[in-house]
């Protein structure tokens, strides 16, 4: 124990000033605390499925559940909804997504409350705990894409090279998360109203989206404001990835793309600003 | 040259004291409203119109200090007197409005312990994870897990959610973490030594190691107890500004007397009175009867005046007798009482290993009278501890001549608890009992804790003492056999 402390670090000099003329970016710190950034996401993964025995099932469950109401639905109300592949594949895989975008999305808007009792009593770079859903779900999205190749052997539908695209989607996805997120964290700082009111877009989210309808369903003249939503890029280009008839959307995809940095960007700005007023307000 | 590693200049920090609950959507509406309509008018609001909005407040208010490696520095202060904000922006957490601080070296501060301990991971994962968030990496927690673990006795439960441990374990666990985080700079808060009182003792004991391995401490406290025990160094923070910055010993004294209201020292207001009356005396029938009056007065501003804590009036001393002509003649005055150490200086805080005098200053009005000088002590707890008079048993040096007289009394070392102890003069005439002077309470001082174990009345027990006194006793033990049965007879006749 008494061992004398490395002294490489000695010459490191940390400097404390008031917020405004700390605003930059150190991502040497950042890599630095790549450590705690694993233990993390690590405790996420680990206390989402100690919760419950199944946890495994309960990733698929619902999903499949949604998809069953749907096909019933369709089947029952005989709607066209402009799918070219099995409907169920095609509602699968976006659901799976849409989910993953959901759930992350508000688990970074509540990242400064969830971890409040962390942002009071230790110093890390703060855009540490924000990221973290956004990582630890991927689990969870892994883990649905296995129903997902089991409907495809079933269906007979296979993809194409398109799928070594498939991460980048994701990444994509991510970006846009960690961006929303991060701007509805800020603002609920002040402001608990914004939560409930992401809460609520996010979900009727689901039926703006091309989730449970391909969008050709969408008339013409409604496209363009149809394709202002980000979330359509992303959900056709992952479904592209995945089924080798499903063309790749790439104007709609290079907007989402655009959209997300931007909007991530923008969050990081908003965050840090924030940031200085963190540990006053909680 | 010195090697400074933690800088701090003019830091301050300023806080709002507005309405805690966050506007309304409606609220927000109607803002945004007024300024456009303020903009429309050409009128924008500044941002300092809108800051007033809300009431501000100097938390810390121009802090400057600087602190050398291996310092221990202790942060003394009330309530709100900005010490733990100090300690806040040291540790990164929360931004200085202004001014600036450099730290070099590894820093590490405790503010909690177990900070990030999720209940459903196993104690294993909390300690990865709690480490890993004060900035370990995974190699350093694995060459350390075994001594955490066996520092905080779970072995047995590793591999337990950490819910099922009782809360002293958790602590037990956190505390262990912390322990082993071997950092250059360490910033301590009090609220560390939270749970039981021996889980607390044993967490300053390990701080105690941590900080004599050559490492610079920055501790904040509002017990000075804690303070003496391992600081060297002293700052005294009121209302946000640096009261005091010096050796623990100076800083805890001067805090002390302001904060406990300690009066190491007592001076009779009779001095300068007594010039007075004396210019007075002896002039005509009339002055002598005014004279008389002063007298009366002093006698009712040094019996009362000065001191609060009299109990009963009613018994307060005889302090005169009456002369032939019906007048008051004093015996005895007392001019001056002070708390002192062996090295002369009166003190006002006593580390329980250093001896403690009470010193008392008289001047002898009248010889001729066996004139006794005693003292009474009551405990923080305000039990009555003793009355000890001056054993001395000679007529001769108890007869005192007329002049000033010092008499010291000097209590053991290793004799009592920690705590405020009250002070009692007296000066007696044993038979027939004649009480010339007696000031209940008169004196007061702090007793802390020994600056060093070795050798204390604590001796390994880590947990605080119950009780008004707390002696170092000559503990004998011995296997019971004949030869130390023997040897036990033998050291008996020697006593």
């Amino acid at each position: 124990m008494s061992k004398l402390p490395s002294s490489t670090r000695q010459s490191d000099e940390i400097i404390i000033r008031p917020p405004s003329e700390l605003l930059r970016f150190d991502l040497g710190e950042y890599y630095q605390y790549r450590h705690m950034f694993r233990a993390l996401v690590w405790r996420n993964i680990r206390v989402q499925f100690d919760e419950v025995y199944l946890s495994f099932v309960w990733v698929w469950v619902r999903p499949l559940l949604y998809v069953v109401v749907f096909v019933a639905f369709r089947k029952l109300s005989n709607a066209n909804v402009h799918v070219s592949i099995p409907y169920a594949l095609y509602l699968y895989s976006g659901l799976i997504l849409y989910y993953y975008f959901v759930e992350s999305t508000m688990e970074t808007a509540g990242a400064l409350k969830n971890d409040a009792h962390l942002l009071t009593k230790v110093y890390f770079p703060r855009l540490i705990t924000p990221m973290v859903p956004t990582v630890a779900n991927l689990v969870n999205l892994g883990l649905s894409l296995i129903p997902m190749a089991i409907m495809m052997l079933w269906y007979g539908v296979w993809p194409s090279w398109r799928i070594v695209l498939m991460p980048l989607v994701v990444l994509q996805c991510m970006i846009l998360i960690v961006g929303i997120g991060t701007i509805v964290a800020a603002i609920t700082l002040t402001n608990r109203d914004w939560e409930r009111f992401l809460s609520s877009v996010l979900y009727i989210g689901l039926f703006i989206s091309p989730v449970i309808y391909a969008p050709d369903m969408i008339p013409e003249q409604a496209r363009v404001i149809y394709l202002v939503n980000p979330a359509v890029g992303t959900l056709l280009a992952f479904r592209s990835t995945a089924f080798a008839t499903e063309t790749f959307p790439v104007w709609a995809w290079l907007y989402s793309v655009v959209f997300s940095l931007g909007v991530f960007i923008l969050g990081v700005r908003i965050y840090r600003t924030a940031e200085s007023q963190f540990a006053d307000k909680l | 040259m010195p090697d400074i590693v933690i800088s701090v200049r003019h830091l301050s920090k300023r806080y709002l004291r507005g309405p805690d609950h966050p506007l309304s959507v409606g609220q927000i509406v109607v803002n945004a409203a007024r300024e456009t309509y303020r903009n429309l008018r050409g009128r924008p609001a500044s941002r300092a119109s809108s800051f007033q909005k809300q009431e501000s407040f100097w938390g810390l208010k121009d802090i400057s200090f600087d602190v050398e490696r291996c310092e221990r520095v202790g942060i003394i202060g009330k309530n709100g007197a900005g010490k733990s904000t100090l300690l806040k922006i040291l540790s990164r957490i929360v931004y200085p409005t202004e001014g600036e601080a450099r730290i070099r070296g590894r820093v590490k501060s405790l503010l909690e312990v177990g900070t990030g301990f999720n209940p459903n991971l196993s104690g294993r994962e909390n300690i990865y994870l709690n480490a890993s968030i004060h900035g370990l990496e995974r190699r350093e927690i694995e060459s350390r897990l075994e001594e955490i673990v066996e520092f905080a006795g779970v072995q047995d439960f590793l591999d337990t959610p950490v819910k099922h441990y009782s809360s002293g374990m958790v602590m037990r666990l956190g505390f262990s973490v912390a322990a082993h985080l071997d950092p250059d700079i360490l910033l301590l808060d009090e609220v560390l030594a939270v749970g039981d009182v021996s889980f607390q003792q044993k967490c300053l004991k390990r701080v105690e190691a941590l900080t004599s391995g050559g490492r610079t401490v920055l501790f904040v406290s509002h017990s000075i107890d804690a303070i003496a025990r391992f600081c060297t160094r002293c700052i005294w923070l009121e209302h946000g500004q640096i009261m005091m910055d010096g050796s623990t010993q100076e800083v805890s004294e001067a805090y002390l007397e302001t904060v406990l209201d300690i009066k190491s020292s007592y001076h009779s207001d009779f001095v300068k009175l007594k010039e007075s009356s004396e210019k007075l005396q002896g002039d005509s029938e009339k002055d002598r009867q005014k004279a008389l009056s002063i007298v009366k007065k002093i006698q009712s501003v040094e019996g009362g005046g000065t001191n609060d804590d009299v109990k009963d009036p009613e018994s307060l001393p005889d302090s005169e007798t009456l002369d032939n002509e019906g007048l008051l003649i004093e015996v005895v005055r007392l001019v001056e009482a002070r708390v002192v150490t062996k090295r002369g200086e009166a003190v006002s805080a006593v580390a329980m290993d250093e001896s403690v005098g009470i010193e008392i200053t008289y001047e002898v009005l009248k010889s001729g009278k066996l004139l006794v000088p005693a003292i009474g002590l009551t405990a923080p707890d305000g039990t009555h501890v003793f009355w000890a008079v001056d054993t001395d048993l000679n007529p001769i040096t108890q007869i005192k001549p007329l002049g000033v007289h010092i008499s010291i009394a000097w209590l053991p070392t290793h004799f009592l608890n920690n705590g405020r102890y009250l002070v009692s003069l007296a000066i007696i005439t044993p038979d027939p009992m004649e009480r010339h002077v007696v000031r209940e309470n008169a004196l007061s001082f702090y007793s802390l804790e020994a600056s060093s174990d070795v050798n204390a009345a604590r001796g390994p027990v880590a947990r605080n003492f119950p009780g008004v006194l707390r002696p170092r006793l000559v503990w004998e033990t011995f296997v019971r056999s004949e030869e130390a049965e023997r040897c036990r007879q033998s050291t008996i006749a020697k006593f």
